[in-house]
């Protein structure tokens, strides 16, 4: 019982400990990034990981689930004669739930797990140590550049899927569905609001950063060698995609 | 060329603002954002259904948006921003797309030169029609029409309509024929009869000039008749005498409708009581009996009744004493004397004696919800009962307990019964269960019927008691 007891609490402060540390390494590297000098390169070379390499796994996805959408939605509409309003409902869907929560999810799977790998490889290897020793604060060279790649690109990904999204449903509908092309797309632009856009685009700024923090704090912390690195790896991609999802409903409701 | 990873991250950038920007500009906020055009006031009585951004329309093509809805002096005040030049006195009305579809304002051109100026007011015709009414009313009308139809299809439909319609014709010329008969025959007669009124009317001529002198008179006397019944209605309205009393003051009138209110009352009392007779008979099957009741429920208020029953004292059901009688038998059949037949066998006959008297109960009712509780005379004895409806009151459980010391039954313990009483149809009442199951001698199954209903002129003999 004891023992139990013991193991809970253990688990607990363990829990929360780690849950300080994110924290910490967020206000560190928030403190850090803006003093200078800032590693500009470092920030382009992450963008481009987390951002252009990711492009057409995003874009694929985002196609295929607006085409879904499109079809999905269509089949519970008929049963009421509202086939018209299939465009709004994938529009919808696509820019305020979708586009930034899949692009987020593909992105931590894809992103968020090569910065764990690469950071908890420096760390087992002591490069981060020899920064150190170089006088360089691996926090501002290292996790600094991350966390701006993924707040910046995440947005500028979601609007690319939003697109894609929206106009995959509009191909299922028109080509497949045979709907009305002029009464689709004018359904799906008339209802959308800017709010929707621009609510979709801050959470996808919200998931950029928990990509970036968690992987870096899954790699900075490393322990135990490649099998660390391993470890830091999977863990980076389960948290993230369960923040990405938890704080998506309480951003959502905070948001409208 | 090689791309750098600066140009990349760049297109990525360049991509990602250009397409927002052309999302920004598709969605409906961004377009009316461009405000070209003069913006319109229309005031509607109702502007209901009409959402901002809507459309508005000269001859279905759209010419503007609806900017702003507001309210101005109870009616609704709608913004309209239009892009042509349209006359000052065209109207504006609100119509719909479809029949489930979208409102938009419909705009009637008018024939004034003068074009309307930004901010001015448009007409709006007094009453805009929602399509959704005229739909109501015209299906209405439809239905109005198609029962008219159809029962007319009912009455002249089908041979024996067509026939009867021939036998109405028939007979309506057959009727014609008739008097056009008896106009032909008493044609002279006519004329006679003509002849008649014709003297009548110079005969009355004469008489009335020969009496107009009393005519006057009798005008006279009618004058002073309305005078003095015009002073008596002068004095009623002043309020001399016990009329003008009555017409006049205010307590005679009040005490008259108190007296009005507590008649309706008492009357009152008897409409919110509810009386029901009924009468059951049940089979005792172990006991092989038969038991009848004749029950009568009085109920002033929901929650409150009384139950007042009588009960056939049936076979084992009366008032009852046990005896036993031995008797001897003398057995002279043959192998008497043997000890397999003894020649007097003594036998001992357990007898019940029942008595005729019938077995009254009067018990008093409360009602909790579905359940009620009832207390006081059972079976002539003290006792109390449950009863518990379900089924939207078609079922009914019963529970009683009485004759607490069991004087009327083999075993010493109470008379206790559990009765269920299913209502099948209107009236009709088939109910089982377990008569005296504490005392197991006696204990029987039993099965029965009832017919049971709400007699309205018992009512009226308890209807002036006061019992509230």
């Amino acid at each position: 019982m004891l023992t139990f007891l013991e193991m809970l609490g253990s688990r607990l402060l363990r829990f929360m400990e780690e849950a300080g540390k994110i924290v910490q390494l967020l206000l560190q590297a928030g403190r850090w990034g803006i003093r200078p000098p800032y590693y500009l390169n470092n920030a382009i070379k992450q963008m481009l990981e987390v951002g252009v390499n990711s492009i057409p796994v995003v874009l694929i996805t985002a196609t295929f689930t607006g085409m879904v959408l499109a079809l999905q939605t269509h089949t519970g509409f008929q049963r009421f004669n509202a086939e018209s309003l299939v465009g709004t409902v994938v529009s919808l869907s696509m820019t305020r739930e979708l586009g930034p929560v899949l692009t987020a999810l593909i992105v931590a799977g894809r992103a968020g797990s090569a910065m764990a790998a690469e950071l908890g490889t420096m760390r087992v290897t002591e490069q981060i140590d020899a920064l150190y020793t170089l006088a360089t604060n691996p926090i501002k060279y290292l996790v600094v550049p991350r966390i701006i790649a993924g707040v910046v690109t995440l947005p500028l990904m979601t609007v690319l899927s939003d697109i894609v999204g929206i106009y995959g449903g509009y191909f299922v509908s028109v080509r497949v569905l045979h709907a009305n092309p002029t009464v689709y797309l004018n359904r799906t632009w008339d209802y959308l609001e800017f709010s929707d856009i621009y609510s979709g685009l801050l959470k996808a700024a919200a998931f950029g950063l928990i990509i970036a923090l968690i992987g870096s704090y899954k790699g900075f912390y490393t322990r135990g060698g490649a099998e660390g690195v391993g470890k830091a790896t999977t863990g980076s991609v389960v948290i993230s995609s369960m923040m990405i999802l938890i704080s998506d409903y309480f951003l959502t409701a905070i948001l409208f | 060329m090689k791309l750098t990873t600066e140009a990349k991250v760049g297109l990525l950038v360049f991509a990602g603002i250009l397409l927002l920007t052309f999302m920004s500009f598709r969605v409906g906020e961004f377009r009316m954002a461009s405000r070209s055009g003069k913006s319109v006031h229309v005031l509607f009585d109702s502007a209901a259904g009409l959402t901002e951004d809507a459309s508005v329309q000269i001859a279905g093509v759209e010419v503007g948006r609806v900017e702003k809805i507001g309210l101005l002096d109870g009616r609704a005040d709608v913004t309209v921003r239009i892009d042509t030049d349209i006359p000052r006195d065209s109207q504006a009305r609100i119509r719909s797309v479809g029949l489930l579809g979208d409102k938009y304002v419909e705009l009637d051109l008018g024939h004034a030169p003068q074009s309307v100026k930004d901010g001015e007011t448009l007409m709006a015709p007094a009453t805009t029609e929602d399509v959704g009414q005229l739909v109501g009313k015209l299906s209405a009308i439809a239905d109005d029409l198609k029962s008219v139809t159809s029962s007319l299809r009912g009455a002249l439909g089908g041979a024996e309509g067509e026939r009867s319609i021939r036998e109405l014709l028939q007979s309506f010329h057959d009727v014609t024929l008739n008097l056009n008969n008896a106009i032909q025959k008493s044609d002279a007669r006519i004329a006679r009869v003509i002849e008649n009124m014709d003297n009548l009317s110079t005969s009355l001529n004469r008489t009335i000039i020969e009496n107009l002198a009393s005519f006057q008179e009798t005008l006279i006397h009618t004058r002073s008749a309305t005078r003095s019944m015009d002073s008596i209605f002068r004095k009623v309205d002043e309020g001399q005498g016990t009329l003008g009393r009555l017409v006049n003051e205010g307590n005679l009138s009040d005490n008259l409708e108190e007296v009005l209110v507590s008649a309706q009352d008492v009357l009152g009392v008897k409409k919110k009581y509810n009386t029901y007779v009924s009468l059951r008979g049940e089979n005792l099957v172990e006991a092989n009996d038969t038991k009848g009741y004749v029950s009568l429920k009085l109920q002033p208020r929901k929650d409150k009744f009384f139950l007042f029953e009588l009960v056939s004292p049936e076979g084992t059901k009366g008032d009852r004493s046990e005896t036993l009688t031995t008797r001897r038998i003398t057995n002279t059949g043959p192998g008497a004397g043997t000890d397999f037949f003894p020649t007097e066998v003594t036998q001992t006959v357990q007898e019940r004696e029942t008595s005729d008297d019938m077995l009254f109960t009067a018990m008093f009712g409360k009602t909790f919800g579905q359940t009620s509780f009832r207390l006081g005379l059972e079976e002539s004895t003290g006792g109390i009962g449950v009863d518990h409806t379900l089924l939207g009151r078609r079922l009914g459980l019963h529970l009683d307990l009485w004759d607490m010391e069991g004087e009327n039954s083999f075993g010493s313990r109470a008379h206790a019964k559990f009765r269920a009483d299913y209502n099948f149809l209107k009236y009709f009442h088939v109910n089982a269960g377990y008569d005296n199951f504490l005392n197991a001698k006696d204990s029987s199954l039993f099965y029965g019927a009832s017919i049971s209903f709400q007699d309205e002129d018992i009512k009226d003999l308890f209807g002036f008691l006061p019992m509230r």
